[in-house]
């Protein structure tokens, strides 16, 4: 590498070789940055310019930074072939994945399904699903336990964000060590109903009416279960009416 | 930076120091390409050729311009340095990719260790809609069953009620239930009798059966979870008694459902 400054001549200036031969160092080995006097100098000039701009650069390493910490892009070890990789058209409005098509065109989106391997996400990486008698979208929704004879119609309701999937309905034991209970006598059949959340109680619609029972009757209240499969996305608040129940929750849950 | 054209001289003009001063300004400050006649000329030129290559450069940042400029630099306040590989070649489609602790890109699937745990939320899923038949992810709803009917001392199945799905080998719940029912109505699902028999089959093979024995008991709703492999599978059911006209079963508007969990 020439790393001496290359020196303007004048007309009184002799030593035609010299001056050859600073060129020859100059340009032999590592080429460097120099300033207007010719001094080599740390970031003094570009290579091209946005309107002079070279064509490729061929290189086995590129060095971007600045000190001793220098970031090196290189080929992997083991190249196929030659390709060409294009970068992404623009900045992703947030931290996106990249990804690189079969032309070697690179662009920052957010995964898809097919980004996925089939079969390797573990229960682990599933987020939480909260609890609660009003949950949003993922969430378990739990009404409160019944523990009156003959509730209002909303007494055991839960409220259940959903995205369109279809939502299993369980009325279960409250696990309380009272008698989990319910009776439907005569007219009366214990019902799940949904209603749009912002929907008055008297708006609510069966989603699954079992025959009324005969004579009172007591069964345990895991002879309740229900796939809704009818429900569009929303905001639906779930019920159980008719009959009386006992120390039993109702559960609603987007499979 | 000399943007002079570089002359080519002859022999017979005479050797001045402003030759070395064109070639000297062309060295300094800013580096451009030239085509053959010496002029400055956009993308005249590459710095070293595919097999005459420049070992390093060493940059600030890089700038690729074509039309607008994209501008590559080193991460601020960087601890060590960092070399990035190039993948080996371009995947055979998109995929994302990926930087190892070598600092190898590698264009791959992503893998269940490629996300952080819990992190995956119930809105990632993909829709699920009631099919028949349904494919993988999908739940399998079948007809259901009609207005009363009544059992038999031979179990039948009720092939027309069957609900199919495709699956990747996760236990399948299937849940005998009431038809759904969009406004109250006289359709109410019923399924009543006395020591009768519910059979849920798979692939026309019995995986379990539920007995009953108290008049007037009813339990609409049964329910199994299946360690099904995976492939292709048909579920259906039959009911059926075990004694006399008196005590067969009588049932309305039931309806077969099976989804992978």
């Amino acid at each position: 590498m020439g790393t001496e400054t290359l020196k303007k001549h004048s007309p009184r200036d002799k030593g035609i070789a010299e001056w050859f031969n600073e060129f020859q160092e100059v340009l032999s080995g590592a080429l460097v940055p120099r300033n207007s006097t010719g001094l080599p100098q740390d970031l003094i000039g570009n290579l091209g310019q946005s309107s002079y701009r070279w064509l490729n650069a061929y290189l086995e390493t590129l060095k971007v930074g600045s000190g001793t910490n220098f970031t090196a892009l290189q080929v992997a070890a083991a190249i196929a072939a030659s390709y060409d990789m294009t970068l992404p058209t623009g900045l992703p409005a947030q931290p996106l994945p990249m990804k690189m098509s079969n032309a070697g065109v690179l662009s920052t989106e957010l995964l898809q399904a097919a980004d996925i391997a089939n079969g390797v996400l573990t229960i682990s990486k599933r987020a939480a699903r909260p609890f609660g008698q009003v949950v949003g979208v993922g969430g378990i929704a739990v009404s409160p336990s019944v523990g009156v004879d003959h509730p209002n119609p909303e007494l055991a309701s839960c409220t259940i964000e959903t995205t369109g999937r279809p939502v299993r309905l369980i009325l279960q034991p409250d696990g309380s060590s009272n008698l989990c209970y319910m009776n439907a006598a005569g007219a009366d059949a214990l019902s799940f109903y949904r209603r749009a959340s912002t929907d008055d109680p008297s708006a609510a619609i069966v989603v699954m009416k079992p025959p009324a029972l005969g004579e009172p009757n007591t069964n345990g209240p895991y002879t309740k279960r229900y796939i809704d499969t009818t429900v569009p996305a929303g905001v639906w608040t779930y019920s159980l009416r008719g009959g009386y129940y006992l120390y039993s929750r109702l559960i609603a849950y987007e499979l | 930076m000399g943007l002079d054209t570089l002359l080519a001289r002859s022999n017979t003009q005479v050797i001045t120091p402003d030759w070395f001063n064109q070639l000297r300004r062309a060295l300094l400050l800013d580096l451009l390409p030239r085509n053959a006649s010496g002029l400055i000329t956009d993308l005249a030129g590459s710095l070293g050729s595919p097999t005459i290559r420049w070992l390093e450069a060493l940059l600030q940042s890089m700038v690729v311009v074509d039309g607008n400029a994209i501008t590559i630099t080193g991460p601020n306040g960087a601890s060590s340095p960092t070399t990035l590989r190039l993948p080996a070649a371009v995947p055979s489609a998109t995929y994302p990719l990926f930087v190892d602790d070598a600092g190898l890109l590698t264009p791959r699937l992503a893998q269940d260790a490629d996300f952080a745990n819990q992190s995956i939320t119930h809105s990632k899923m993909a829709a699920m809609v009631a099919a028949n038949p349904a494919s993988e992810g999908q739940l399998g709803a079948a007809t259901e069953s009609g207005a009363w009917a009544t059992s038999n001392l031979t179990p039948t199945t009720m092939v027309s009620q069957s609900a199919q799905l495709v699956t990747k080998g996760r236990p399948v719940r299937v849940d005998l239930q009431l038809y759904p029912h969009a406004t109250e109505s006289p359709q109410l699902a019923t399924l009543q009798g006395f020591n009768n028999f519910i059979d849920i089959q798979r692939n026309g093979v019995t995986i379990v059966s539920f007995q009953w024995q108290e008049l007037d008991e009813r339990r609409p709703c049964f329910e199994h979870l299946d360690e099904a492999p995976a492939g292709e599978h048909t579920y259906t059911y039959r009911i059926w008694d075990d004694k006399d006209n008196l005590t067969k079963n009588i049932y309305r508007h039931l309806q077969l459902v099976a989804v992978e969990t």
